[in-house]
């Protein structure tokens, strides 16, 4: 019996793992050609394993020398992407619209949970509505008001917008962590003369702080993905690692090396933070989709 | 002051004190979503065009149908918009299908593991986090014709005898889009479901399990009727972002006719061609048949719930 048991939780493990590895297998043969020269990307059958590691494919995008890691100098002008300032318009633009669309969520989603107000029940079929909104469909017209307002090619509209674009599950997710904090807690500080503006401040928000953190990342993330606004909205004064990537694809041919090493830097946040607020970003993944 | 006007001034008040937490938000959602929607509805209506968009002129619902010296002409008449519906369609349906029955599977395993499921989960998260730019260029490499990896496998196990053009041939182009999405957002629905798979009550299975029941039944007669509203949630959230797709079918196969989706549809009109007019016609079509969609699927398990309850 128990060798019977022991033997079927060894199968489950390795069935688990080999799903992990259908998953992984794509990110590793992809951070794998990042650091391949153009002789093992074109590499017939193609080399999985076996391949010399080289840092020139990372060189030429961001336009830096690696040289402190290996001795070589980069070549100035052909070849060359020169994307570290791409990649600082992404920081940028991801983290001001996280920290937009944090506040206005936050303060929203307190009073949903905390005001009993007519219409507070439509809140999910607006959730809904705005999820229906083609990006496409709001990013044209959105040129021209962004025209006309001056608005266009700068961090400002940019943000804006991605704030805007993830208000709905912002939202969701604050009221569903404003819903855990106890609600007597509020009233007795009201009780105690406390205005609400204070007791949101000093009260409730140190108490949904995880859930913040939680919603933050989940917004980051989104807007450091998305494709579309940033493509409409932009010309030249700034480009995000997705628009940039998708540029790659020139009529003298793709250059898969480079194009794999940009793809490696956009990974990198979503690695960082998956290690970082793993388990809070799966509560608030799962609550916010659940508890409707 | 009497009770009752006590009262009602302070619900005055605390309905005051809601729109003031409320008002910012609901300020930049008019501005940069409400407001640009309403005009894409509205330039559907008009001959707009981009390179002069100050002059234009209402030509009702001409952009839609319109009938000249007999002929109809029209977003509704264009077989590429039927085409693109179609494709959406197909996309969206074959896409939350896969995801969802995959979801369930790798979320059963998951939870069976009890060893490193922490690793597991990141691991699978990471499709999930990473652009979708980025994801459909590494599957459109691994599926290039000459150098892809996929194709090298898949005849290096015997499986095709010469390589195949997955996103350049027309009857495999959709079938690749709908894999590289299903790669990226099965981990989704993973987690959604493995997050109801753990709050599930123990004892069911006890039980079952002392009445020597096959696991098979089990999961369909007792886990299934479980997670059911978590799926219910699982499925609307994807089927509303598969009705919207853009990015992975533009990185693969850009404008195609095999793969053309209605927002990339709606796009090429409006970008490439410069046609406001017809582009917001089929975007407000979009938005539509998203919106029709939705409700039919709501309608649909909000019958079957009740019919549970009897």
């Amino acid at each position: 019996m128990t060798v019977h048991s022991a033997s079927r939780r060894r199968l489950r493990i390795v069935a688990a793992w080999s799903v992990v590895a259908l998953f992984v297998f794509p990110l590793y043969y992809w951070i794998t050609t990042a650091f391949k020269n153009a002789r093992d990307i074109f590499d017939q059958p193609p080399s999985v394993w076996a391949f010399d590691p080289t840092l020139k494919n990372f060189e030429e995008v961001f336009g830096i020398s690696l040289g402190f890691l290996r001795q070589q100098e980069v070549l100035p002008g052909g070849g060359n992407f020169y994307m570290a300032p791409r990649l600082w318009d992404s920081i940028v633009v991801a983290f001001g619209s996280t920290v937009l669309s944090v506040t206005l969520a936050t303060l929203a989603a307190y009073a949903l949970s905390r005001f009993p107000f007519r219409g507070r029940h439509a809140f999910v079929a607006w959730v809904l509505s705005t999820r229906m909104m083609p990006p496409v469909a709001v990013a044209i017209p959105l040129f021209f008001i962004y025209k006309d307002v001056g608005l266009l090619d700068t961090y400002a509209g940019v943000i804006l917008i991605h704030a805007v674009m993830n208000l709905p599950l912002a939202v969701l997710l604050m009221k569903s962590f404003f819903d855990d904090v106890p609600k007597e807690i509020d009233e007795s500080a009201i009780i105690d003369g406390a205005s609400r503006w204070l007791i949101f401040r000093r009260v409730v928000l140190p108490m949904a702080k995880g859930g913040i953190a939680a919603t933050a990342v989940l917004c980051f993330i989104f807007s450091w993905t998305e494709f579309v606004f940033v493509l409409t909205l932009t010309q030249t004064g700034l480009k995000t690692v997705p628009v940039v990537s998708s540029s790659f694809v020139t009529s003298t041919g793709t250059a898969w090396g480079n194009m794999a090493a940009l793809g490696v830097a956009a990974m990198v946040p979503a690695f960082v933070f998956i290690l970082l607020v793993q388990k809070q970003l799966v509560r608030g993944l799962t609550l916010g989709s659940l508890k409707q | 002051m009497s009770q009752a006007a006590r009262s009602s001034a302070l619900a005055r008040q605390r309905f005051r004190t809601a729109w003031l937490f409320l008002a910012p938000m609901l300020a930049a959602l008019a501005c940069v979503a409400v407001w640009p929607l309403l005009r894409t509805f509205y330039f559907s209506l008009t001959d707009a065009s981009l390179s002069d968009l100050g002059d234009y002129g209402l030509v009702g619902f001409e952009n839609f149908l319109v009938e000249d010296g007999g002929y109809w002409y029209g977003l509704l008449t264009d077989p590429l918009w039927w085409t693109s519906v179609r494709n959406t369609l197909v996309f969206a349906g074959a896409s939350v299908a896969i995801e969802t029955v995959l979801g369930v599977v790798m979320a059963l395993v998951m939870n069976a593991a009890f060893v490193g499921r922490t690793a597991l989960r990141a691991a699978v998260l990471v499709p999930w986090a990473i652009p979708t730019v980025v994801s459909a260029q590494m599957w459109a490499w691994m599926m290039h014709d000459q150098f892809g990896v996929l194709n090298a496998g898949l005849m290096g196990l015997g499986l095709i005898g010469e390589p195949i053009a997955w996103t350049a041939d027309p009857d495999l182009a959709l079938f690749s889009v709908i894999l590289v999405d299903s790669w990226k957002t099965t981990p989704f629905v993973a987690l959604l479901v493995l997050a109801a798979l753990q709050m599930l009550p123990r004892d069911c299975y006890e039980a079952a399990k002392v009445d020597g029941v096959h696991p098979v039944r089990v999961f369909f007669e007792v886990t299934l009727p479980l997670i059911k509203p978590a799926l219910v949630v699982a499925v609307i959230f994807r089927l509303l972002d598969a009705l919207r797709v853009f990015d992975v079918v533009y990185v693969m196969t850009g404008n195609a006719e095999a793969t053309m989706t209605m927002s990339v549809y709606a796009r090429q009109q409006l970008v490439d061609f410069q046609d406001v007019g017809y582009g917001s016609a089929a975007a407000t079509l979009l938005f539509l048949v998203i919106g029709v969609m939705t409700a039919l699927y709501l309608v649909a398990v909000r019958a079957e719930m009740t019919r549970d309850m009897r």
